[in-house]
């Protein structure tokens, strides 16, 4: 079960059971993840990746009928503790959505929205250098550089996600949580994505829910397979795909492909 | 003879009903063994063959109830005596009135030989013209049925056809609502220039002083007659704005509550309690502002050494406020669920608490709908009527003090055209002009609110 990692895992979950109502979610979750590297969720659909991925910034504290059991850590942190504020939490575990979300406002104020509820620049200066890092980092800066004040839905789907990818980054997140990134997106944008992805890498811990086989083993060096809400085996991206451990993994892997 | 009608109508819906049968069966006839070699359903044909017997009849039939009795006076009219017909109109008028009322059995207002002599005649013209009709409307049935009976065969295209017919059937009723606003449009319009053919329009739009009562008499002292509408207008201002400074933060506040905090156990209670609201009758409303509101605002403003009544422009614009909270808050809550899912799941991912996101991201992406939700309240509290005549009394008086009584233009209009009244003068004149330019503004407002709701529902296509 454990995913090779050369230090430290950054995400740690143990035991981690998930629950909508009376329905159980997610069985005894085990699972490491490490730092500065991408790790992909696969699975049938409804097997509970996205429900995991949920679980690593809270943001199922935001349904109402979801309970959520177990330990997860971040950094050695508990943050389903009591004294954890899952607004804060969040400003370290940022999240891309399956479709693009912009907000109705200018590209400079989506990207500059989280610097601002959370104070980080002190003047306007500054706040522009942030929106800029951002951008460049998403590699959009170029695109948008003269008409940042236009608004955010203006732009191509593709752009969007890198939009919204420059305002997660631009609340200096240590993990980057991406549901399906690339799902609404055709296939030249989904190129670009995960070339950022991969230039991404190198300062955060990525963790991307995926239904691409085929993007889970170009762009993830390691992988998780969900099914029927249990985490049936995780590892190096290479084995997964090469030689699984399960007959399931193989099943479900060699089935997409034929 | 007055009963035929609707033993007529009554026997041409049996007719219709047998057409349809008629119409199915002689398609499933035409088929043979092979239904499917239809064009269209039997029920089609049915139809189609039910339209034809039975709609030229009941149009003629409708019309005939509408119209027949303007018919058969314009008829009697002409069968008049010379002397009769020389009568001045009115009289003329209500000879005609006390005939028809001898020869239906009703009872007139005075008899002569005359008078007897043309019940008869209007008696017999009667009877002949529902002969007519009758006749018309079996020939226009078997006719119609008969034609379109021939055309029913596995071929014929009857879907179409009926289709048509529902098509124009869509057009007219559209048409009705369109028509009807454009003769409201036109008879405010005869009358207020009328109106302005006796007063000047600048006066009356910029005229300051408001006193409608004209001299009957050219010796009546006072009564000079000055139709400035300004302080009526200010007055309706004044208490639509008093009553938006109640409504549209506690209908806001209460939407965003409902639509983002409330649990939805919560909601399901609260809001169809809210809503009750919009179903009290204003003039509930205006009980309550004036014996209960009013006096409260009287005292408290006498216990702080201001004079004020108790009809005044505050009391009756804190109740309309309370009247319209349901629209503001309902229409608001609306357009903030529209506001997608995915927004709010954004914002939270980046760590805003729910506070910041409504504020942030929910607001400003329902601001253009609730903008348009607030222009309809505005509208409906210029509209309002009766809350003000109980709460806000009928004094033009021009004043910003809200402790004073004012009046408002649809008040206004009331207490000019009820009671007595000459239709040439222009005081009631003037009751068409203040429709019109009340008309005008709520029409701007309207146009404005839907083009504003239009661009918000741009954004998320």
């Amino acid at each position: 079960m454990q995913a090779k990692a050369s230090s430290a895992p950054k995400v740690r979950a143990r035991n981690v059971n998930v629950f909508y109502g009376s329905k159980q979610a997610l069985f005894d979750v085990n699972l490491d993840i490490p730092d500065c590297s991408v790790t992909s969720f696969i699975g049938p659909s409804g097997c509970g990746k996205s429900t995991f991925l949920r679980c690593i910034n809270r943001m199922n504290d935001t349904i109402d009928i979801c309970r959520v059991e177990g330990d997860i850590h971040l950094d050695g942190l508990d943050i389903y503790a009591r004294d954890v504020d899952p607004v804060i939490l969040r400003a370290s575990v940022g999240m891309v959505f399956q479709k693009p979300n912009p907000f109705p406002k200018s590209i400079y104020d989506n990207v500059a929205y989280g610097p601002r509820i959370h104070g980080l620049a002190s003047n306007t200066d500054e706040l522009d250098g942030i929106v800029e890092t951002s951008l460049k980092r998403a590699g959009l800066w170029d695109e948008v550089a003269d008409r940042l004040d236009e608004p955010g839905t203006g732009l191509s789907g593709g752009q969007q996600q890198r939009l919204v990818i420059a305002r997660a980054i631009a609340v200096r997140p240590e993990v980057i949580l991406m549901d399906e990134p690339c799902s609404a997106l055709d296939p030249i944008a989904t190129a670009k994505i995960e070339e950022l992805i991969d230039d991404l890498r190198a300062h955060y811990c990525i963790i991307m829910v995926t239904h691409s086989m085929a993007q889970a083993a170009r762009v993830s060096q390691n992988t998780a397979f969900f099914h029927l809400g249990k985490l049936v085996e995780a590892g190096p991206t290479e084995q997964i795909f090469t030689n699984p451990n399960d007959t399931r993994t193989q099943d479900y892997i060699t089935g997409r492909f034929g | 003879m007055q009963n035929l009608l609707p033993l007529a109508m009554a026997a041409l819906v049996v007719l219709t009903l047998i057409a349809w049968f008629h119409g199915r069966n002689r398609a499933v006839a035409s088929a043979g063994v092979h239904p499917s070699a239809l064009h269209s359903l039997p029920g089609y044909s049915g139809a189609y063959l039910a339209i034809w017997a039975g709609l030229p009849a009941f149009l003629i039939l409708a019309l005939f109830g509408l119209f027949g009795n303007l018919v058969v006076d314009q008829l009697l009219r002409h069968a008049l005596p010379q002397d009769i017909r020389a009568l001045p109109v009115e009289q003329l008028e209500l000879f005609v009135r006390n005939a028809r009322a001898l020869a239906v059995g009703g009872t007139a207002s005075e008899t002569s030989p005359a008078l007897l002599d043309a019940a008869q005649t209007y008696a017999s013209l009667s009877r002949q013209s529902h002969v007519g009709v009758m006749v018309l409307v079996i020939a226009l049935t078997t006719g119609g049925f008969f034609f379109a009976r021939r055309q029913i065969s596995a071929k014929f295209r009857a879907r179409n056809h009926v289709e048509a017919a529902i098509f124009a059937l869509l057009v007219a009723c559209s048409a009705i609502a369109v028509l009807t606003t454009l003769g409201i449009v036109l008879s405010l319009l005869t009358e207020s220039l009328r109106f302005f053919s006796q007063i000047n329009a600048l006066d009356f739009l910029f005229g300051l002083k408001w006193s409608p009562q004209t001299a009957l008499r050219a010796d009546q002292v006072g009564q000079s007659g000055s139709f400035g509408a300004v302080p009526l207008f200010a007055g309706t201002f004044l208490i639509t704005l008093i009553a938006m400074v109640v409504a549209a933060p506690v209908g806001l506040y209460s939407a965003i509550y409902l639509s983002e905090y409330a649990k939805p156990s919560t909601r399901r209670i609260v809001k169809p309690i809210l809503e009750i609201l919009a179903g009290v009758p204003t003039v509930v409303y205006g009980f309550f502002a004036l014996l209960t509101v009013g006096p409260f605002i009287r005292q408290t403003a006498e216990a702080v050494g201001l004079g004020a009544q108790t009809q005044s422009a505050l009391s009756a614009g804190l109740v309309m406020g309370i009247m319209i909270i349901p629209f503001v808050s309902s229409l608001s809550d609306d357009v903030i669920n529209a506001v997608p899912q995915a927004l709010r799941d954004g914002s939270y991912a980046m760590g805003a608490t729910q506070a910041e996101t409504v504020r942030n991201v929910v607001f400003p992406a329902a601001l253009p709908g609730i903008m348009g939700a607030l222009l309809l309240a505005v509208s409906r509290a210029i509209g309002e009527t009766m809350i003000v005549v109980m709460a806000a009394g009928q004094s033009a008086n021009l004043t910003a003090n809200p402790l004073e009584p004012v009046t408002t233009v649809t008040v206004q209009i009331v207490t000019l055209l009820t009671g007595d009244q000459e239709f040439d003068s222009a005081k009631t004149l003037s009751a068409f002009a203040l429709g019109l330019v009340l008309f005008v503004i709520t029409l701007g407002l309207n146009i404005i609110s839907l083009r504003v709701v239009r661009k918000y529902r741009e954004r998320y296509d």
